[in-house]
């Protein structure tokens, strides 16, 4: 869970609701049933779409420039709907009844769908595919952004002394003290904890788990708050409960622009996705790869990263249509990304089970 | 003319039962049976065999859950955080009921008033509210640093103390009502007796009005207790590391891990678990107290 646009949790108010109803397992019903569809008014000459999202000022940077204007271009009247999750993918592939056509998604959910055989593969005669970043492309999903979870400070907060600039430094705590906090989840911190350990960006991957959990002993006693949905990350930083804490950078982004004084540290981020993806069999996947097609065209991506969201097109070509200075802040900017790595989903798939356990029991121990 | 006389025998039998009170009665209750059925059996079936089969018949699940010491850890802190809480709110609740018992009506009025309200404000904005107040900015430390009184803030977010206050501040008004309700129906007059008869203030207090709303307490604690034990959203944004609750984990199967037989038999489990208590409090109290009936 992770990253990024600002007003729902990972879009943070989709997963606090969902953790309110979680025991239930009415979390779907409500969580749609809370945002409500946003249903576009254009003439609907070129049938319906269902897009799925994960809402706030994400889903609305999508909708200024990406589905509207598909909406408008082909006479498609589309349904928005907010919260996504990859269980609520497989509720709709096993009983056959589609709530949504295309779903942005996490990687983490993209490679359990892969798995468990829940998405439809692209068709890439309809999807044109140049300019993708070959990092954004699988077999049954295009990326539609990237995003970075890294470290962030309150450069308030530490009275002019000087900031950790890596995670080395954040395990530093007699040099760099102030409090810190990180998410309560084994992806990301056990990369983090292997960068701090000094092992190279390019050699993560297979994660040396004895080694990282070995590095989280040494810090788990500094942390002073493990923090578990998108809003926290900020309000930790905002009010200075931590000093220090990993981030998405499309919240710290927000923050920045409402005068907070956070900075963002691109050494030793990592990079992931979000994806568009289509539930399988959906008897409507046609339309939602012709969305697929024009949602990721380079001038799309380029308008919705400068002007709505500060999040990385997948397109290459889309820095055409941003300026440099908005550049620098994005994560996918050539100078940010030599810094960073890519999040290896492939890894995670068939570990995060038993990583998430052992996670566990390291916490409450 | 042959058809309806098939049909007349039908219309009087239909009509003869209609006439019976008990039949009546028990179409009142059909939507009712109904509802509970597709709301609650059917789905807890559902969780229940979906946990057993997978697709043969399989115990594999429930035996991962006590093999792997984590998930037994976790139901045990659940269970402290469930009777701490439920304690927590008891302390705070009762002495507001047996004041609202004893004042006049107009304030009595007020404040049920007011602990009503508090249902309607979301658990979230309460919870964040605490971690304003409780935080190493917040109220309570930055008027004892103002004042010279510690140097470094006291920790009190995020720890097991941070959770007990949010969870005492949403349960209260769930142990408030049934007490009250209980005490109203306690005759005051019983404690006049006690004191015309010698007894102190402690002990018509011990001996005569405690003992009398027992069933209040049982009841209060019993909801607040079972809500506890599937609580989710305090623990996790007011607690630490080790606030982990066992709902917390079933989430993650479902939602990351998309392995809803474990999960289900997670669910099944907390849900043993609740009805044992359940049993417990029946046993020794009797259900029909929770909705102020008299155990026979």
């Amino acid at each position: 869970m992770k990253k990024k646009k600002e007003t729902q949790n990972h879009k943070g108010m989709t997963r606090r609701e969902f953790i309110v109803t979680t025991g239930a397992a009415t979390g779907a019903a409500l969580v749609t049933a809370s945002v409500g569809p946003f249903v576009h008014t254009t003439m609907a000459k070129g049938g319906t779409l269902k897009v799925c999202s994960y809402g706030g000022s994400y889903q609305e940077s999508q909708r200024k420039a990406l589905i509207q204007p598909f909406a408008d271009k082909f006479g498609v009247k589309i349904i928005e709907e907010s919260g996504p999750d990859i269980a609520k993918v497989k509720a709709q592939v096993d009983n056959k009844s589609y709530e949504w056509d295309v779903v942005d998604l996490e990687t983490r959910h993209i490679a359990r769908g892969e798995l468990e055989n829940l998405l439809e593969p692209i068709d890439t005669n309809v999807v044109n595919l140049d300019g993708i970043d070959k990092k954004a492309i699988r077999k049954a999903a295009i990326g539609n952004i990237f995003w970075t979870t890294s470290l962030a400070y309150n450069k308030k907060a530490l009275g002019g002394k000087k900031p950790c600039a890596s995670w080395a430094d954040f395990w530093d705590v007699k040099n760099f003290p102030g409090p810190r906090a990180l998410q309560d989840q084994a992806a990301f911190n056990l990369e983090f904890a292997l960068l701090a350990d000094g092992v190279p960006k390019n050699k993560i991957y297979p994660i040396d788990v004895p080694r990282a959990f070995k590095k989280m002993d040494e810090i788990r006693d500094h942390i002073a708050v493990w923090w578990k949905s998108g809003a926290e990350q900020i309000q930790l930083l905002t009010s200075a409960e931590a000093h220090y804490a990993s981030a998405w950078n499309g919240r710290v982004n927000v923050a920045q622009g409402k005068g907070v004084p956070l900075e963002i540290v691109w050494e030793g981020g990592i990079l992931d996705l979000d994806w568009w993806a289509i539930p399988r069999g959906n008897p409507n996947k046609d339309l939602a790869m012709k969305f697929i097609d024009f949602a990721i065209k380079a001038e799309r991506q380029g308008e919705q990263m400068q002007k709505y969201i500060a999040y990385g097109p997948t397109n290459l070509g889309a820095f055409k249509y941003i300026t440099a200075e908005r550049a620098k802040d994005l994560p996918s900017y050539p100078e940010n990304l030599k810094k960073q790595f890519v999040q290896d989903a492939d890894y995670w798939g068939p570990n995060l089970a038993p990583l998430t356990e052992q996670w566990k029991t390291w916490i409450i121990s | 003319m042959e058809a309806a006389t098939h049909i007349k025998p039908d219309k009087e039998a239909s009509a003869s039962l209609w006439q019976r009170r008990g039949f009546r009665q028990f179409m009142l209750v059909v939507p009712a049976l109904l509802a509970l059925f597709m709301l609650f059996v059917y789905p807890i079936s559902s969780v229940l065999l979906r946990s057993l089969f997978s697709p043969d018949f399989t115990l594999e699940h429930y035996l991962y859950f006590f093999k792997t010491p984590l998930y037994s850890r976790v139901l045990w802190i659940t269970f402290q955080i469930s009777i701490l809480s439920t304690l927590s709110a008891l302390i705070v609740g009762y002495p507001i009921a047996y004041v609202l018992r004893r004042a006049r009506p107009g304030i009595r009025n007020f404040f049920l008033l007011a602990i009503t309200l508090s249902f309607m404000i979301s658990l979230l904005v309460r919870n964040y509210s605490w971690i304003i107040v409780l935080q190493r900015s917040g109220v309570i430390n930055t008027v004892f640093t103002t004042l010279g009184l510690i140097d470094t803030p006291f920790k009190l977010l995020h720890n097991r103390f941070s959770v007990m206050v949010g969870m005492t501040h949403i349960f209260v008004p769930y142990i408030v009502f049934p007490i009250y309700s209980v005490m109203m129906g306690i005759d005051l007059n019983l404690e006049k007796a006690a004191r015309n008869l010698g007894a102190t203030r402690w002990q018509t207090f011990w001996r005569v009005s405690f003992p009398l709303s027992l069933p209040g307490i049982g009841a209060g604690a019993l909801l607040v207790f079972i809500m506890a034990l599937g609580f989710f959203i305090t623990p996790a944004l007011l607690g630490g590391r080790k606030e982990q609750m066992l709902s917390n984990l079933i989430q993650i199967q479902i939602v990351d891990l998309l392995n809803w037989p474990f999960a289900s038999a997670m669910s099944v489990i907390l849900l043993i678990a609740t009805l044992i208590v359940f049993s417990i409090y029946n046993r020794y109290l009797g259900v029909e107290r929770l909705w102020g009936g008299v155990k026979t």
